[in-house]
């Protein structure tokens, strides 16, 4: 038989009758079926799959692909505003003709055989994290920021031998299940409470639940809500107090305007990559980093793989290799590993650290101020809509900001329904995950958006809810 | 010319080999790889510069050591 579905597959070798044959005859076999004999007949599929017939050729596929793609209405098609965790940033064309070379895109997690600067890529990458958040260790990052979140959770259960870490209130409720699911049953979950006026974490509600089995205390800025929370200190020593660890999740977006979470205490910082020269892409533009001081402790609760640089026995070379590789479970423990690491996001490692490159100290000053004035804008024009409040909470945001249109009389769903017909994707609808709020959206502001965009969000909004 | 027999392999496999400085060895102050738009004048009327309204605790008091290159090379 040949192999199934196709005579001559183009993306298959040795798809020649007379070559499979001469193989099978090699190995002492008779037939493809052979291969596979050591599978039990009760567990072997008898029947054929129930799918459409195949494309037979790659222009009928590539056709029939972009007739469906094309029913998309993409971010390039309206104005976008939604952000929570995947935000519309500038992607410089250097950043996609990098990671899209072979070296990178097919060899980005390979062996030393197809190594053609892939080390000394990914150290680079980590120096330039490092020194924008100003720690000393960066791993080869996981799969986001949530992963990376519940990772830096483990490794502080680790380090303290605590079961139980107290999470921010306002945390994205898609994360804080994914935290919860990673954690379990090593680390219990418990959300502190936020201030309704300001969003800040609620000290008080801290200081209650800090015991001696807190594990670690995780917090973000900007938070999820795009609030900036500048009691940071305060919590840090707080959790030191009670010998727990400081978690702070970020948005390296944020970090040429913001101090970052070394600033004010943190022990692991953890984040995500995407804002770093990677487009938004349904299911596989995230990336998340983890970050430690250079302390024994930390560094071997890591189960990423992490790179370092010295000296060859050449004069004058460098050497890039892995650190500590035996504490991976792709090291000798495998399966007894702390964590699992896969190859993950490493691509979009090398993308950051092109971007970040690219921005310099400069560019990400500049970038953050864009921001922050562009933001700071669309909340004042937004509050001047009848019924609307630019900013549901009064303190100072970057990039992100709840909308409150709860005296208004209509919904964030109807609003964003009529949104959509003018063009435009309105801010993420937070009445399911925050129903305290009732009706407010989450919208988001970036570098990308003219003033123009932000005046016809304005006048459409201006539109639907006055009528 | 005659085709070329593939019975024996001309060379030996050889890695691949670099030479290359880190990113860091190549900044030069004041070069930029790539510039990020300004806001509109009138924003920044209406706004100011953005950056003062952030909590004193919260300043990065100074930029990040990230190299500043251009794309061309050295």
């Amino acid at each position: 038989m040949t192999i199934g579905g196709f005579k001559n597959h183009p993306y298959i070798p040795n798809s020649v009758e007379e070559v499979q044959k001469e193989m099978l005859k090699e190995l002492g076999l008779d037939s493809l079926e052979d291969l596979h004999a050591e599978i039990p007949e009760e567990l072997k599929l008898k029947s054929k799959l129930n799918l459409p017939e195949p494309f037979k050729s790659e222009y009928e596929l590539r056709r029939n692909l972009e007739q469906t793609l094309e029913k998309n209405k993409t971010c390039k098609d309206y104005i976008n505003f939604l952000g929570a965790g995947c935000w519309q940033h500038y992607v410089p064309a250097i950043c996609d003709e990098i990671n899209g070379r072979s070296e990178f895109l097919t060899a980005y997690a390979g062996e030393a055989y197809n190594d053609h600067g892939r080390f000394q890529a990914l150290f680079e990458y980590e120096s330039l994290v490092a020194e924008l958040i100003d720690m000393d260790v960066v791993n080869v990052p996981t799969y986001d920021w949530a992963q990376a979140a519940a990772t830096s959770i483990r490794m502080a259960a680790r380090i303290t031998n605590r079961k139980e870490a107290l999470v921010v209130g306002t945390i994205d409720r898609e994360k804080l299940l994914i935290i919860k699911n990673y954690c379990d049953p090593a680390v219990n979950i418990r959300l502190i409470n936020y201030d309704k006026e300001t969003g800040k974490m609620d000290l008080e509600d801290l200081k209650a639940k800090l015991s001696e089995n807190t594990a670690a205390v995780y917090f973000e800025n900007p938070s999820f809500l795009g609030f900036i929370e500048d009691q940071g200190q305060e919590i840090s020593d707080m959790a030191h107090n009670a010998g727990a660890i400081s978690i702070v999740g970020v948005d390296p977006s944020s970090l040429g305007v913001l101090a970052p979470p070394s600033h004010y205490g943190a022990d692991i910082i953890c984040g995500d990559l995407q804002p770093l020269g990677i487009h938004m892409n349904y299911g596989g533009g995230q990336s998340g980093f983890i970050s430690t001081r250079d302390e024994e402790k930390f560094v071997m609760e890591f189960p990423s793989r992490l790179f370092g640089v010295a000296p060859t026995v050449k004069e004058g070379e460098y050497g890039f290799g892995d650190i500590a590789y035996d504490r991976t479970s792709f090291g000798n423990l495998r399966e007894k590993g702390k964590e699992f690491v896969g190859t993950h996001t490493s691509l979009w490692a090398i993308t950051a650290g092109v971007y970040l490159s690219l921005m310099g100290p400069k560019g990400m000053y500049e970038l953050g101020q864009n921001i922050m004035q562009k933001s700071q804008y669309a909340i004042q024009e937004l509050g001047k809509i009848k019924g609307v409040k630019g900013s549901r909470f009064n303190s100072i945001n970057f990039k992100e900001f709840v909308v409150d249109f709860n005296d208004t009389g209509k919904t964030v769903e109807e609003i964003n329904k009529e949104l959509l017909k003018r063009g435009i994707f309105g801010g993420k609808d937070l009445s399911k995950d925050f129903p305290e709020l009732g009706q407010c959206g989450l919208y988001c502001v970036t570098e990308i958006h003219l003033k123009e965009d932000i005046d016809k969000l304005v006048n459409s909004l201006r539109e639907i809810i006055e009528g | 010319m005659k085709r070329i027999k593939r019975d024996y392999k001309v060379r030996n496999f050889h890695q691949a080999k670099w030479d290359e400085p880190i990113i860091f060895e190549l900044s030069n102050k004041g070069e930029r790889g790539i510039l990020v738009p300004k806001v509109e004048k009138e924003i920044a009327d209406a706004i100011g510069d953005g950056v003062s309204k952030i909590p004193e605790s919260m300043k990065r008091e100074t930029l990040p050591n990230l190299p500043e290159i251009n794309q061309k090379g050295y």
